[in-house]
């Protein structure tokens, strides 16, 4: 009893230093961050791309390519209108966003699966070097990121409206990853099964999408979300992502088969969002015919390693469940 | 019995270590993954050549001061950069396959400035030309006017001899 009183003592003052260890990892992470963009003097080529239709929102011309999601180009604009324009201060816009969706990724997950595990989670996520790479630079994956995290926050705590919001502005950061948003809408759904909620949340998103589709409209008369060649999907998915899981995710990916396996997994409808997102995400990206980028997976590391942690927890249990037992038979 | 049963608390007890030390390594692994991303040869889409050289925004931003406001300019690739920076209209001659095709393009068009970054040319057909060695070619036609050097190559701005 000694011995269990003391480990218990342990893991409780563990726990409470866990929020002080990822507090610290947030401000290593911030200076690691400020490090790489302080160092970058050019834009990519689609970074140029969202600087140059923030530009046009601003003095009233044509966009430079009207397909692009709008919503980094708005924030810049916004920004510009107070600082005057210059790319320098707005460098450091994904990144921000990027950070913000760790912390609240650790919020969701360390409120039903303990600090431990959120912290599993976020760390992996934010460690990500496609993740990394691609925040550093004027994108729009961390924004997506950041909002496809707040709309499963926000599911999780029963804020169904402004998880509505979330999905619709994470359409309008990158149109393509509604799909996830939706599906963890779909999953969430599911499981609550009550319209009112539902009604709330489709409400939200239809009145974000409506604004975000009508400003373009009214600017460009058209609307697309995508060049014509990457506007199509197959049935014959692609071995693309999976061939590559490790160069994308690292090694933890290979617990995920674990968690997807364990009966223990499916004890806990918490887990279920996050298998759903997994898999629908996954094999859209797969039904490209043509496309397939390291970084169309950027918004789908917190499912992986949600899945990678959890399969290590299922070892765990495991490997309790064998100790327990010969003293049972004792 | 209790040998096996000794034996399956070992194999948990290892794959349970083994996905601890994965998980570890994965967080670990950061940098040397993150160095991997920032090289040209992991993923050319995302980190551009140059991605630390000042010289190209530099180069862009003194060129715009020597070509007339009014002005749309040629441009061999990375046309959103050059439009944003040059402050001008910038066009790429998407189509051409020859110097010749692109001299008709200019004149048709009435394009009197060429940017060229030296070995880089969004068209394939016009890789050649704009290449180190290419490069003479465009003397028949057009004037240099401005040349800025970088760690990853040149930018020469041209006007063409009417």
């Amino acid at each position: 009893m000694t011995n269990d009183f003391f480990a218990n003592k342990v893991v409780v003052n563990l726990r409470k230093r866990i929020d002080i260890l990822f507090i610290a990892f947030c401000i290593i992470l911030v200076i690691i961050y400020s490090i790489y963009i302080s160092n970058m003097q050019q834009p990519i080529h689609d970074g140029a791309v969202y600087l140059l239709n923030a530009k046009s929102w601003l003095e009233g011309t044509k966009l430079y390519e009207g397909f692009r999601p709008q919503l980094l180009s708005w924030i810049i604009s916004g920004i510009w209108i107070l600082t005057g324009e210059n790319w320098l201060h707005v460098k450091y816009i994904q990144s921000a966003f990027t950070i913000a969706s760790g912390i609240i990724l650790y919020l969701v997950i360390k409120h039903h699966k303990g600090p431990e595990f959120a912290f599993g989670v976020s760390g992996l996520t934010m460690l990500n070097g496609t993740v990394f790479a691609n925040s550093i630079q004027i994108l729009t994956e961390g924004l997506a990121l950041f909002f496809l995290v707040l709309s499963l926050y926000s599911f999780k705590r029963n804020h169904w409206f402004l998880a509505g919001i979330s999905i619709g502005l994470t359409f309008a950061s990158r149109y393509t990853i509604v799909i996830q948003a939706l599906a963890i809408f779909i999953m969430e759904g599911i499981l609550v099964r009550k319209p009112i909620p539902i009604v709330k949340t489709l409400l939200a998103t239809a009145l974000v999408m409506g604004i975000v589709i009508s400003a373009i409209y009214l600017k460009t008369n058209q609307f697309q979300t995508s060049l014509p060649g990457d506007s199509s999907l197959t049935f014959n998915l692609s071995t693309y992502y999976f061939v590559n899981s490790v160069d994308i995710w690292g090694l933890a990916v290979v617990l995920v088969p674990i968690a997807l396996v364990s009966k223990r997994t499916y004890s806990d409808k918490f887990n279920y969002t996050f298998i759903f997102w997994f898999i629908v995400a996954i094999v859209f990206w797969s039904a490209s015919p043509n496309n397939y980028q390291y970084r169309f997976t950027l918004q789908f590391p917190p499912a992986v390693y949600f899945l990678a942690i959890l399969g290590a927890e299922n070892l765990f249990y495991c490997l309790k469940s064998l100790m327990i037992t010969p003293k049972r038979n004792q | 019995m209790w040998s096996t049963f000794k034996s399956r608390i070992l194999l948990a007890w290892t794959l349970f270590a083994m996905s601890i030390g994965i998980i570890l390594f994965t967080a670990m692994n950061f940098q040397m993954v993150l160095l991997d991303e920032l090289t040209n040869e992991r993923d050319r889409n995302i980190i551009p050549p140059g991605f630390f050289d000042k010289t190209p925004v530099e180069s862009l931003t003194k060129a715009s001061q020597i070509i007339p406001r009014n002005e749309t300019v040629v441009v061999s690739d990375h046309g959103p950069l050059s439009q944003y920076f040059l402050k001008h209209k910038v066009d790429v001659p998407y189509g051409a396959d020859s110097q010749g095709s692109l001299l008709n393009h200019m004149i048709r068009h009435n394009l009197n400035y060429l940017l060229v970054y030296e070995g880089y040319s969004a068209e394939k057909h016009l890789k050649p030309l704009f290449s180190s060695n290419g490069l003479k070619e465009l003397d028949n036609n057009f004037k240099e006017i401005a040349n800025y050097s970088k760690d990853y190559g040149s930018i020469h701005v041209y006007k063409l001899i009417s």
